[in-house]
């Protein structure tokens, strides 16, 4: 194909389409709408080629997807305007260099490594940057998402989740957002924990945010993959996340929202689920706590409830016993009322306690309660309560929660 | 004919002696003042000129030169113009020698040639080793706090060289009643039983009042915070005389109101946080006026809202908290004032003020590392007292019983310190750590516990020591024990289980 003014075709012939793709996916204003239109059913080349040439009738093609109206016409045109010039000042060839460099591939709708479950989606991207491997998305895969400003017990639940679904070769995806999203991916990296996770993000697949999460993005890549729709070195701008959470969602066949404040973005990622016929389930939490207001109502209104990884395995229809678990340890599960009695710490052993220990033992709850409000419950005095705080720390019962105290959760016995 | 005349300058909260020389000899009539005066000095020839034609006195048409000496050293304020005109008319031989001998001369002359007031007195007098002191009638008594020299005084400079010359006695001074004496803020009526619940934070204002230790309240709008730090003054032991003095050069050095002669409290400056830096630590102004934290001096300094204050400000604090003096330097010299205070300060824990409960905080995340990169790890480890505050409940604060008054605290803050100065120290905080073991021996249990600590990071091996020493007073406080506790060190650690709390929220790294 010949092109007036343009590089040589032998140059361009070298490159894969996926390079022209990448390129045409980095351009500003580029939602995936628009990549849609202009890349479905052809050659990324072709459209490069067409936008370095200025041919005009792109235009009433871009004019039928703009639905703002009476801006149309003139804020079509400007687009494309923006996209030629950015054509030409992009050189396909060293941008694939450099991806390649990283070590980013790019996956065309319709290339074999592409996602299966998301090729017949309504909204299907069309190019997606990978880092590490992504292969694992056709096996089994339940989302774990939830509200940044995760509570202690929110943060452990996911943990608890990311690992026993792992371990449980359930593939974990989310969306290394601070908060529910790192610990359910922490939990899925724990040694216990084979299954490869992936984590589809906002930004582009190099840009780390928050940056306290650099450790937790790198072990991801390495053990799993990273994936997403916005090219590398592209900021995690906040209208990108919608569209990540649809992502998220369209990938798996359950989704786990941990914690979530009233309006939280966690429900969106429910909205788009929903829309794709994707079971969604809430984990429940104390009717005080603000961060689970929204995963409550969620369950108020009818959502599933996970309690524990056996409720999203059979949601996910995978027998206990594909799992790995006995039956012996299932049976030992359900017997939580007696263990709420009896203080036993992490190895499961009874512990015995003080009078003033086992007040200040009853005190303590799941949701972290202030020093002094511990010691009024309690009827406690000060002065002793810290100390009684102090030893029940040591047998394992209790554990500060920032300025606060909180019951230790016992772990499930194994 | 030469004249010496005894007077002083003020610089920071010192004074400084200043040997007043008029020279007149024969030549052109002319008058210059030499020995780095100020702009004020300097204009003091135009308003001795004047005062000394009002008295009826005569001016000599002759060439005048006064020196002020030290030479070297600047010389600031409008103080110097009684002795610059005594000294003229000693000179000029209106006066005796000996009718000014041993008398030293501070005030500032009228165009009438009536006495006027100078600021910083206290110290200006303190500074003085004559026997008498002449000052204007509105310092008289400033100046007898000092209690060294005689205070003389008069209303003009014609009744001073009467007074001088034996013509007529002395003026009688006034009693010690007047503007100079009005009580200071915060009223008396505050009183620790007006503030319901909040158990925790009493003890915090106990256990900072008996060991000299820096407290940190944070907590959500509208938990009490300014209301507990506000009664710690009431809480804390009475000024001795020797502190009694010290605050009053300062504050009279600073121009400020001096307490009243029966008021040995504390005093208290809670400086805004948009105050400047040269208010905040000294300096500002030709003589160095002290700034905030020198007045707070054996006193309380409160910060409302840390989290407001400008991270360079808060800097400028971390010498008075480590060595108690500020040292200010301006372009020629330098000058050290003293800052030994008891910080206390109150804080949110997080812009929006809501995050002390997990999981309901509203702020963002660049939010927080803004306010974080506010509260530095550095000025967070000088609190060894850390305390959070909640918001108190429906029920504790309506019909609840009134908790303990501030005289009931206060009288077993007295006891614990009087342990203290047992220990040779002025209170606990100021202990160095080397005495700690043989002052301080922890039991088995204590010992177990912070290694627990330790071992686990929630510790450091700085945080350590200060833990140590806040065990040490609140076993002073416990009159049932007479060694370090395990219950001790429980309770230490808990007064400074609000720093966790921020570390919780992402505010430290």
């Amino acid at each position: 194909m010949t092109v007036a003014g343009g590089q040589p075709d032998l140059q361009r012939e070298s490159l894969p389409d996926a390079a022209y793709a990448a390129a045409i996916a980095g351009f500003g204003s580029m939602t995936p709408q628009r990549l849609q239109r202009l890349l479905r059913g052809r050659q990324a080349s072709a459209v490069f080629g067409d936008l370095l040439a200025t041919r005009p009738r792109l235009v009433p093609r871009m004019m039928r997807t703009e639905q703002s109206p009476g801006h149309g016409g003139l804020r079509a045109a400007q687009i494309i305007d923006a996209w030629q010039r950015a054509a030409q000042a992009t050189d396909p060839a060293q941008l694939w260099s450099d991806l390649v460099a990283s070590g980013t591939a790019v996956l065309r709708r319709g290339d074999p490594g592409y996602p299966s479950r998301l090729t017949d989606d309504r909204l299907a991207p069309e190019v997606l940057f990978v880092h590490g491997s992504i292969a694992q998305l056709d096996r089994p895969c339940v989302a774990v998402v939830g509200t940044r400003r995760a509570t202690h017990y929110g943060t452990d639940v996911a943990a608890r989740l990311g690992r026993e679904l792992s371990g449980a070769g359930v593939v974990v995806v989310s969306g290394l957002a601070a908060g529910i999203d790192t610990a359910a991916h922490e939990g899925a990296l724990a040694p216990e924990a084979p299954t490869p996770p992936v984590a589809i993000v906002g930004g582009g697949v190099d840009v780390v945010y928050p940056a306290k999460s650099a450790r937790v993005w790198e072990r991801v890549r390495v053990a799993g993959g990273i994936v997403s729709e916005a090219p590398p070195g592209a900021p995690p701008e906040p209208w990108r996340f919608p569209l990540r959470n649809r992502l998220i969602a369209a990938v798996s066949l359950v989704l786990v929202v941990v914690e979530s404040h009233e309006a939280g973005g966690a429900l969106h990622t429910v909205a788009a689920a929903d829309e794709r016929g994707i079971q969604v389930l809430a984990v429940p939490g104390s009717v005080n706590s603000p961060a689970s207001r929204g995963t409550n109502s969620l369950i108020a209104d009818g959502c599933g409830v996970a309690r524990d990884v056996d409720d999203v395995l059979s949601a996910l229809e995978l027998a206990c016993a594909a799992s790995g678990l006995t039956a012996a340890q299932r049976l030992g599960l359900g017997d939580r009322s007696a263990a709420a009695q009896q203080p036993c710490n992490g190895a499961g052993v009874k512990v015995e306690l003080a009078a003033d220990e086992r007040a200040m033992y009853d005190a303590l709850e799941d949701v972290s309660a202030p020093f002094e409000v511990l010691c009024q419950r309690s009827g406690v005095a000060l002065s002793a309560g810290a100390v009684i705080l102090e030893h029940l720390a040591a047998k394992g019962l209790a554990r500060r929660a920032g300025a606060a105290w909180e019951r230790c959760a016992a772990p499930r016995p194994r | 004919m030469l004249a010496s005349i005894s007077s002083a300058t003020l610089l920071g909260v010192q004074g400084r002696r200043v040997l007043v020389e008029v020279h007149v000899s024969a030549g052109l009539p002319g008058f210059t003042v030499v020995g780095l005066p100020d702009a004020a000095c300097r204009e003091a020839r135009d308003r001795v000129r004047a005062a000394v034609l009002s008295s009826g006195l005569s001016w000599p048409l002759r060439r005048v030169t006064v020196n002020l000496a030290p030479s070297g050293v600047r010389k600031t304020g409008s103080g110097l113009d009684l002795p610059i005109a005594i000294g003229l008319l000693v000179a000029v031989g209106e006066l005796e020698p000996d009718a000014v001998a041993g008398c030293a001369f501070v005030g500032e002359l009228g165009l009438d040639g009536s006495l006027r007031g100078v600021p910083g007195i206290v110290p200006l007098v303190h500074a003085l080793d004559s026997g008498a002191v002449v000052v204007p009638p509105s310092c008289t008594a400033e100046a007898s706090l000092v209690g060294r020299a005689v205070v003389r005084t008069a209303r003009s400079l014609r009744e001073l060289v009467d007074a001088l010359t034996g013509r007529t006695g002395w003026p009688e001074l006034r009693p010690a009643t007047g503007p100079a004496c009005t009580r200071r803020s915060p009223a008396s009526d505050l009183d620790l039983a007006q503030v319901r619940g909040q158990l925790l934070g009493r003890f915090a204002l106990e256990v900072a009042a008996a060991g000299g230790h820096h407290v940190l309240f944070s907590g959500p709008p509208g938990s009490g915070k300014t209301m507990l730090a506000e009664r710690l003054v009431g809480v804390l032991p009475e000024l001795d005389d020797t502190q009694l003095l010290e605050c009053c050069r300062i504050h009279s050095a600073a121009a400020l109101s001096l307490p009243a002669r029966d008021d040995h409290r504390p005093p208290f400056r809670a400086p805004h946080h948009g105050i400047s830096a040269p208010a905040l630590i000294g300096g500002g102004s030709s003589w160095m006026r002290p700034g905030e934290v020198s007045l707070a001096t054996n006193g309380v300094l409160f910060l409302d809202e840390l989290g407001e204050f400008p991270a360079r400000l808060l800097d400028l604090l971390r010498q008075p908290l480590e060595e108690g003096v500020i040292r200010v330097a301006r372009a020629g010299w330098a000058v050290t004032m003293p800052a030994r205070f008891l910080l206390v300060a109150a804080m949110n824990p997080c812009p929006c003020g809501e995050g002390s409960g997990p999981g309901t905080c509203a702020c963002s995340a660049a939010q927080l590392a803004r306010y974080a990169r506010r509260l530095s790890g550095p000025l967070l480890d000088r609190f060894d007292l850390h305390v959070p505050i909640a918001r108190p409940r429906a029920r504790e604060v309506i019909g609840a019983d009134h908790g303990e008054s501030s005289a009931a605290v206060a009288a077993r803050v007295r006891a614990a310190r009087a342990v203290a100065r047992a220990r040779g120290v002025v209170a606990n905080a100021f202990l160095p750590a080397a005495c700690l073991e043989a002052h301080a021996p922890l039991s088995k249990g204590a010992e177990r516990l912070l290694e627990r600590q330790l071992e686990t990071g929630s510790l450091s091996t700085r945080g350590l020591d200060r833990v140590r020493r806040v065990a040490l007073t609140i076993a002073d406080l416990d009159l049932r024990s007479d060694h370090v506790d395990e219950s001790h060190v429980a309770m230490a650690l808990e007064l400074r289980a609000g720093r966790a709390g921020l570390v919780a929220n992402g505010l430290e790294r």
